[in-house]
C-alpha cells in the first residue's frame, strides 16, 4: 500500500522540491510507494482537503520553508495535527536559513522598504496590503519552535541524495520487514547455544532475548553476540532477565562495553546513519544533540534503584528499561560521541594548517583548486558545516563552504564558532586587517543559521526588554 | 446572492497564491483578485551585506530560477564598481542561463502544465499531475525526465550546484567547463534536440486540440515586456524591449528602468501590480513571460526556433494576446536555449580558464543588471558604498511582473465564463489520457 505523505510549502523558494525532483528517472521507483495526499507544488489537491484529514492520518509530512506570514505558523501547526512524523527539509525549516537575516531589522523596516521606499513604488501613499493576505510574524521563529519535529534534514537546499535516502529511509520504517521476521519469537529461540555454550552464561551481553526472530542466526552460530539488528519482539524470552542483569552489573562504561551499547542500539533501533539527516527517533542521535531532552526515571531492579533514561520505545517494560539503561550509561560515559562530520573533513584541498595568508575578500584574484581556502586566504565555512552536501562547492566549483549545512554536532552556533576559529588561527594579524574582510559578521558566518544562533531574536528581545 | 468563488491554493507554481472571484447577485463579476499570500523581504535583509555575497544570498528567491538570481545581481555589482568580464566568462554564463531556461521550460510544460491538456480541464483533482502522466504515458514521461535531467545536470556543472549555484563571482566566473565534462554534454546535445522537437510536436498537436480555447478564451489585450540584444532574442543581456498592446516596439536602455516600470502597491497581494510607466496605472499593465519575449523578438537568435517563430506568427499573427499561447512560446524558447546550449558548448572559449578579471576595486556607485529569467525580465539595482557594502536593494523580480496581468486576464476570463458562458459552446478535444 501506498504510504501517505504530504509536503508542506511556507515562505520558501521551491528549492528543495526542485532537488528532490532533480532525481529525475531515479523518482519512478519511490513515487509508486508515496500517496501523495498534499503537494501544491506538483498536485492539485487543496488546502481545505488537508484540513479536512483525519488527525495523525498521514504517515510522513515535509515541511518546507520559513513561517514569515501568520498562515505559515498555522500551517506548521496544522500539518503537526495531521502527520506522524514532522520532518524539516532544507536550512529553511532547521535554522531559518538566509530568510532569517531578516531577524537583523525591525518588522516596521522590512515593511516599509518593500511596500513603501522602494524606488519604483509610484503610489503617493502606499500601505502594506492588508486584505485577503494572512500577515506577517514579527520575526522567523524556527519550525523547531513551533512545534516537534522528528527529522531535520538540512542543506540549502539539501543534496538529491540526502532527499532520496531520507525518504527511502522512512518507508523502510512503516513498511514491513521481511518476509521471515516473527515478532512474537526471538533469536534464542532456535539458537544452537541457548542449553550450552550462551553467551550470557559467560557473562557476555547478548540481546538475542528481546529481539524478534526471523534471521538465519549467523552471529550466535559463527561465536558473535547477537547485536538485535531483528529489532524489539513483542515477547522476549526467559533470559532477558539474566540480561538484564548483566547489563546492571556495569556502573560506568569501559571502551569495549561502550561500543558494544552504541552498536546495540544503533542496529537495534533500526537506524543506521547513512544519511545526512537527524532523525529524533534515532534515540542515539537525539542523546548526541539533544542528550537533556530526555526524562531521567528510576526503576527498582534485583541490585537496587536504577536510573534509566524513559524512552517508551517498545512498550514492553524489561525492553524499554534495557534500553533505557543503555542510554544513561552513554549519557554519562565522557566519551560518547556521535560521528557528525565536518566539510573541512570530507574536502579533497590539501590543508597543512588552516593558517590564512592575507585575508581576502571573494571577488580579490582567484583561488587555486588544490590548496585550502582558508590558508588561501578566502573565508570558507568548512570547519564549521556539517559534512553530507558532497563538498560541492569547494572541490566542483571552486567556492569556498558559505555553511548551508548547519553546524555539527555539539556546537550550538555556527556563527559564534567560527568567529572563534578565525580568531585563533589569524592570531597574529592586524585586527584591521581582519575587519576589512568580515564587516558583516552575521551575514557571513550565521548566513543560514541566524534565527537559530545567539543573535537569532535579538532586535525583538530588545525590544521587549524595553 | 453573492457568491464568492476561491482557489486556494494555486497549485502547480512556485510561490503562494490564491484566486477570489466575486460574482453579484446579476450575475455580473464584482471583483477578482489574484492574493499572493507570500514575500520574505530579500531587498531589505540584503542592506549591509557585502555586494560580492549578495548573489550568494538571492538565488534563494527562486529555487527553480536560482541561476538568474545569481548572476543578475553578479552583473549588478559589475555595474556598479565598472568591472569588465573576459568573454569566456561571459559565453559560459550564456551557456548556464540557457541550461536553465531548457529545464525550467521543460519542467513547466510537462509538469505544471501538461496535466491541463493531457487529461483535460475536468479531470479529477488527485490524478491531474505529472506523476500521472509518468504512469500513463511512461515514454514521454520518461523523455521529459531526461530533458530536465540534462539541463539540470549541466547547471549543476557551470553552476557548482543546480539549485543555488555558486561559480558566479563579480568579475567572471570561479573556473571553466572541465573538458571531460564538456565532452561528455557535447555527446548528448544531439538526442535532446530530437527529444526538443518531439516535445514541440506534443506541443503543436496540443494547439491543434484546444485551438478554439486558445483562440477564443483568455485573449487579453496588454502591454509586453521584453529583453532583445538589437532586436534579437536574449536572455542574458540586451535592452528592455516594450511592446505596446497595438505591437509597437519601443527599446530603454536598462538604466532607464524607474522612467519605464511602474509598481503601485495593490491592497490584496504581497506581489506589487507592475506597469508601463508611459501609460499609467491600470492602462500600462502589461505582461512578461514566454509569450512578452516572443512578441518583443523581431527574431530568433538561432534557426530551428525563428522558424518556429515564423510558423508561430504565421498562425497567430505579428502579436498574440493569448494568454494560452503562452506555451507555445514557451516552446518557441525552449528550441532557441537547447540550440544555443549546442552552439556554446562547441566554443572553445568554454573550456578557457582566463575566465575572471582579477584586479576589481569596490568603489561607490549604482549599479543594474538585467536578465530574462524563464518567468519573466528580473531585474536588480544595487547601491554600494565605497568599501563595497550593500547600501539598498531594488529587485524587480521575474514573477512580480506578471502579477497584474495575470489579474486582468483573471478578470477578462471570469466575466467570459461566468457571464457570457463561454465555455459552454467550446470545443474539448478527448483528453490523451482517460
Amino acid at each position: 500500500m501506498p504510504i501517505p505523505v504530504a509536503f508542506m510549502q511556507l515562505s520558501s523558494c521551491w528549492g528543495c522540491h526542485q532537488s528532490l525532483l532533480n532525481a529525475h528517472l531515479g523518482l519512478l521507483p519511490i513515487l509508486p510507494e508515496l500517496d501523495i495526499v498534499y503537494w501544491p507544488a506538483v498536485v492539485d489537491f487543496k488546502h481545505e482537503s488537508l484540513e479536512k484529514r483525519e488527525d495523525g492520518s498521514i504517515v510522513v509530512g515535509f515541511i518546507e520553508g520559513v513561517a514569515r506570514t501568520k498562515q505559515d505558523t498555522a500551517n506548521i501547526k496544522l500539518m503537526r495535527k495531521k502527520c506522524a512524523i514532522i520532518v524539516a527539509i532544507g536550512a529553511c525549516a532547521c535554522y531559518g536559513s538566509v530568510k532569517g537575516l531578516a531577524n537583523l531589522f525591525d518588522k516596521e523596516d522590512l515593511i516599509n522598504r518593500k511596500f513603501k521606499e522602494v524606488e519604483s513604488i509610484t503610489d503617493e501613499d502606499p500601505q502594506e496590503p492588508t486584505v485577503n493576505v494572512p500577515g506577517i510574524e514579527d520575526y522567523i521563529i524556527n519550525v523547531k519552535e513551533i512545534v516537534d519535529v522528528d527529522v531535520f534534514i538540512p542543506g540549502c537546499p539539501p543534496t538529491t541524495e540526502n532527499i532520496i535516502a531520507a525518504i527511502s529511509y522512512l518507508l523502510t520504517l512503516v513498511g514491513e520487514g521481511p518476509e521471515s521476521l516473527d515478532k512474537n519469537k526471538t533469536v534464542c529461540d532456535n539458537c544452537k547455544l541457548f542449553d550450552k555454550g550462551c553467551f550470557l552464561d559467560q557473562g557476555k551481553l547478548c540481546y538475542g532475548p528481546i529481539t524478534a526472530a526471523g534471521c538465519d542466526l549467523m552471529c550466535p552460530h559463527n561465536g558473535e553476540i547477537c547485536y538485535g539488528c531483528f529489532k524489539p519482539t513483542n515477547k522476549p524470552s526467559e533470559k532477558a532477565k539474566q540480561l538484564q542483569e548483566l547489563l546492571h552489573n556495569i556502573e560506568v562504561l569501559d571502551n569495549e562495553s561502550a561500543a558494544n551499547l552504541q552498536h546495540f542500539l544503533d542496529l537495534y533501533l533500526g537506524v543506521a546513519n547513512i544519511t545526512n539527516f537527524y532523525f529524533r527517533g534515532d534515540l542515539l542521535q537525539r542523546l548526541a544533540y539533544e542528550p537533556d531532552s530526555f526524562v531521567v526515571k528510576e526503576i527498582e531492579t534485583d541490585k537496587g534503584p536504577k536510573l534509566v533514561l524513559d524512552t517508551s520505545t517498545t512498550g514492553n517494560k524489561i525492553l524499554d528499561n534495557i534500553i533505557g539503561y543503555s542510554l544513561y550509561l552513554l549519557k554519562n560515559d565522557p566519551l560518547f560521541k556521535f560521528s557528525s562530520k565536518t566539510v573541512c573533513s570530507t574536502c579533497e584541498r590539501e590543508v597543512v594548517d588552516k593558517v590564512p595568508t592575507d585575508l581576502k575578500r571573494d571577488y580579490e584574484g582567484l583561488p587555486t583548486m588544490d590548496k585550502c581556502f582558508l590558508e588561501q586566504g578566502y573565508i570558507c565555512l568548512g570547519p564549521v558545516t556539517q559534512a553530507g552536501c558532497g563538498t560541492i562547492c569547494p572541490n566542483k566549483a571552486n567556492a569556498p563552504c558559505l555553511g548551508c549545512y548547519g553546524p555539527p554536532v555539539g556546537i550550538e552556533d555556527q556563527g559564534s564558532k567560527f568567529i572563534s576559529t578565525l580568531g585563533s588561527l589569524c592570531a597574529d594579524k592586524d585586527p584591521k586587517e581582519i575587519m576589512r574582510v568580515i564587516k558583516d559578521p552575521a551575514g557571513l558566518f550565521n548566513r543560514f543559521t541566524l534565527a537559530d544562533s545567539i543573535l537569532g531574536h535579538r532586535y525583538h528581545d530588545k525590544m521587549e526588554d524595553n | 446572492m453573492v457568491k464568492e468563488i476561491k482557489v486556494e491554493p494555486i497549485t502547480r507554481l512556485e510561490g503562494h497564491g490564491g484566486l477570489r472571484i466575486v460574482i453579484g447577485d446579476d450575475g455580473k463579476v464584482k471583483d477578482a483578485q489574484f492574493n499572493v499570500t507570500s514575500t520574505r523581504f530579500f531587498e531589505k535583509f540584503c542592506e549591509g551585506r557585502y555586494c560580492e555575497h549578495v548573489p550568494r544570498i538571492t538565488p534563494r528567491i527562486c529555487g527553480i530560477c536560482p541561476i538568474p538570481h545569481h548572476l543578475t545581481p553578479t552583473k549588478a555589482v559589475e555595474d556598479a564598481w565598472g568591472v569588465e568580464v573576459p568573454e569566456p566568462a561571459y559565453k559560459l554564463r550564456q551557456l548556464l542561463m540557457n541550461a536553465k531556461q531548457y529545464s525550467s521550460h521543460v519542467l513547466h510544460f510537462y509538469a505544471l502544465a501538461a496535466p491541463d491538456f493531457l487529461l483535460g480541464p475536468f479531470a479529477d483533482p488527485a490524478l491531474r499531475n505529472v506523476v500521472h502522466i509518468i504512469n500513463k504515458m511512461p515514454d514521454v514521461g520518461a523523455m521529459a525526465l531526461k530533458m530536465m535531467d540534462f539541463g539540470q545536470k549541466l547547471c549543476a556543472d557551470i553552476g557548482g550546484k543546480s539549485v543555488h549555484p555558486i561559480s558566479g563571482i563579480v568579475g567572471g566566473m570561479k573556473k571553466p567547463m572541465d573538458e571531460d565534462a564538456r565532452d561528455r554534454f557535447l555527446k548528448q546535445v544531439d538526442e535532446q534536440i530530437e527529444f526538443t522537437k518531439k516535445t514541440v510536436e506534443i506541443g503543436l498537436k496540443v494547439v491543434e486540440d484546444y485551438w478554439d480555447i486558445i483562440a477564443n478564451v483568455g485573449v487579453v489585450p496588454t502591454y509586453y515586456l521584453g529583453m532583445t540584444k538589437n532586436g534579437v532574442h536574449d536572455i542574458y543581456d540586451g535592452d528592455i524591449r516594450i511592446v505596446t498592446p497595438d505591437g509597437e516596439k519601443i527599446d530603454y536602455d536598462i538604466h532607464k528602468y524607474l522612467d519605464v516600470l511602474g509598481e503601485h502597491i495593490p491592497d490584496h497581494s504581497y506581489a506589487t501590480h507592475m506597469y508601463y510607466k508611459p501609460a499609467g496605472y491600470p492602462e500600462g499593465i502589461y505582461r512578461a513571460n514566454t509569450l512578452a519575449m516572443i512578441n518583443a523578438a523581431d527574431k530568433m537568435a538561432t534557426p530551428l526556433a525563428d522558424e518556429a517563430l515564423k510558423a508561430f506568427r504565421e498562425r497567430i499573427g505579428p502579436i498574440s494576446h493569448h494568454t494560452f499561447a503562452y506555451h507555445w512560446a514557451r516552446l518557441i524558447e525552449t528550441v532557441e536555449a537547447i540550440e544555443l546550449v549546442k552552439n556554446l558548448l562547441e566554443d572553445p572559449d568554454i573550456v578557457n580558464p582566463d575566465c575572471k578579471t582579477l584586479d576589481i576595486e569596490p568603489k561607490e556607485g549604482i549599479g543594474i543588471g538585467v536578465t530574462e529569467a524563464p518567468r519573466g525580465l528580473l531585474l536588480y539595482n544595487i547601491w554600494s558604498d565605497a568599501d563595497g557594502i550593500c547600501k539598498k536593494l531594488n529587485l524587480l523580480v521575474a514573477t512580480n511582473h506578471n502579477i497584474a496581468g495575470i489579474e486582468k486576464s483573471l478578470m477578462h476570463t471570469a466575466k467570459q465564463v461566468f457571464e457570457d458562458k463561454a465555455l459552454e459552446g467550446l470545443k474539448l478535444p478527448d483528453p490523451w489520457i482517460k
